[in-house]
């Protein structure tokens, strides 16, 4: 944004005369925003994403996965994948095909039953060169024949999206209009999710009107404050049927201090090279995330750290409050949980526990290039009988 | 709005959703074979062993 009002700043200042007191004071204000070099706070939906990174219940795997990725070319890839052996569900397999090419990537999976995700995005902003296709990381080779860390790629984009998901029953379809905007030191969130003009009139419309529409909206904004803080607010507006009507907002806020060198592996003799994949010095290495709705009394809080090159941890929070109101007495809930992310040479394993005795942990073992398997399993300790768990198995294949 | 007015646009936007269904994944895969280089095997589709 700064950048966009350098030139007006410029031109202001050539011509003082033709410009009013509010137009002095905007270009002063654009000045003070880009002397304070703030930093990107990313869009909305990315707010707790060091965390989800951690927590291995993002990555547990129930009964048996096949993942078969065949990368047709570095713009087209196309998956396939089997899952069976849960007692959850069915056994099911899942096609999907890929297509990026600098500005639009499209997306498309389609299950057995016929139910299809379809993804396609729009990025506005000039086209940023796919990262080349750079040789992954190598830990047999020392640090200085590495390939160095990709340019850091500009912040600032502009991408509208398009996500449907769609099976064959009518009623579970939905269709989401999305445009997302990343600044440079702020981000908005715009979201209709299966918007309709056209719906019947509510019953307390007046006579005149026979239509209204119906749909999900969403409005979020984040804006860095300082080069730590960033604060923001997210506004959803809901209306199912053409008589409901509800909305609500949350507040977001996120901290993270300026990066501390992060130390290599100790385990290592001094001098040897390190052999994992190198760490942004400029990335940060704490994060303190908090989201509230006021409305629903919902807090839910994050706080993730990474306290070596292979060690990532983070604990997380959620509260509910409510207080007496016309849904009866209030409700005071919380659940919290501890969970770690550890690289070795060759694998990563997840771990993670939280206070209703869930306990799961994830191993993911590299085997060679694009060969992958997995170790997942899950023990619930308060269930009855001592706890009820369950193991899944992956692999995972690219070529 | 006509009630039939209403039905008609309902009618339109479930074709197009039909279209969408059924079209989606040919298209994309028509677009990463005739728009990606090197071209790529068609048998590849199916196993990424074939060259």
């Amino acid at each position: 944004m700064a950048d966009f009002k350098k030139p007006a700043a410029a031109a202001a200042a050539a011509s003082p005369v033709s410009q009013g007191f509010a137009q002095d004071v905007l270009n002063k204000f654009a000045a003070f925003r880009a002397r304070m070099n703030l930093p990107s706070p990313g869009p909305w939906e990315n707010l707790h994403r060091e965390m989800k990174s951690v927590q291995s219940t993002n990555f547990l795997v129930e009964g048996a996965k096949f993942d078969l990725t065949s990368v047709l070319s570095p713009n087209f890839t196309v998956m396939h994948s089997f899952a069976w052996g849960s007692a959850q569900y069915p056994p099911s397999y899942h096609f999907g095909s890929m297509y990026a090419s600098g500005k639009t990537m499209m997306h498309g999976q389609i299950d057995d039953q016929g139910g299809l995700q379809a993804r396609a995005h729009y990025n506005w902003a000039a086209p940023q060169l796919p990262p080349a296709a750079t040789e992954p990381f190598d830990p047999t080779k020392p640090a200085d024949q590495q390939q160095p860390l990709p340019a850091e790629l500009p912040k600032t984009a502009s991408t509208s999206k398009v996500t449907a998901h769609m099976s064959g029953q009518p009623g579970q379809n939905m269709v989401q209009l999305e445009h997302d905007h990343v600044g440079s030191d702020y981000s908005i969130n715009v979201k209709a999710v299966n918007p309709n003009p056209f719906d019947k009139a509510a019953s307390w419309a007046s006579k005149g009107s026979t239509t209204s529409t119906t749909g999900v909206y969403q409005l979020a904004y984040l804006q860095s404050v300082t080069p730590t803080v960033a604060l923001g607010s997210e506004l959803v507006y809901q209306r199912m049927l053409p008589d409901s009507e509800e909305s609500a907002l949350s507040f977001a806020l996120r901290y993270a201090p300026a990066p501390t060198p992060v130390p290599p592996p100790s385990t290592l003799p001094m001098g040897m090279p390190s052999p994992f994949p190198p760490v942004d010095p400029k990335a940060p290495t704490q994060v303190f995330t908090s989201v509230y709705s006021p409305g629903t009394g919902l807090l839910h809080s994050s706080y993730w750290r990474r306290v070596s090159q292979r060690l990532e941890v983070c604990a997380e929070l959620q509260l509910l409050m409510t207080g007496y109101g016309k849904m009866g007495p209030g409700r005071r809930e919380g659940l919290a949980s501890v969970g770690f992310k550890l690289d070795t040479i060759n694998s990563t394993i997840r771990g993670m526990i939280d206070t209703t005795g869930r306990l799961s942990a994830i191993l993911e073992e590299r085997i060679v290039g694009g060969i992958a398997f997995q170790l997942s399993g899950e023990i619930d300790y308060a269930k009855g009988g001592g706890g009820a768990g369950r193991v899944g198995i992956g692999f995972v294949m690219e070529a | 709005m006509h009630e039939e007015t209403r039905e008609r646009i309902m009618k339109v936007l479930e074709w197009g959703r039909k279209a969408i269904h059924i079209g989606f994944i040919p298209f994309v895969l028509y677009l990463g074979f005739t728009r990606s280089t090197p071209r790529p095997n068609i048998l590849r589709l199916i196993s990424p062993l074939a060259a």
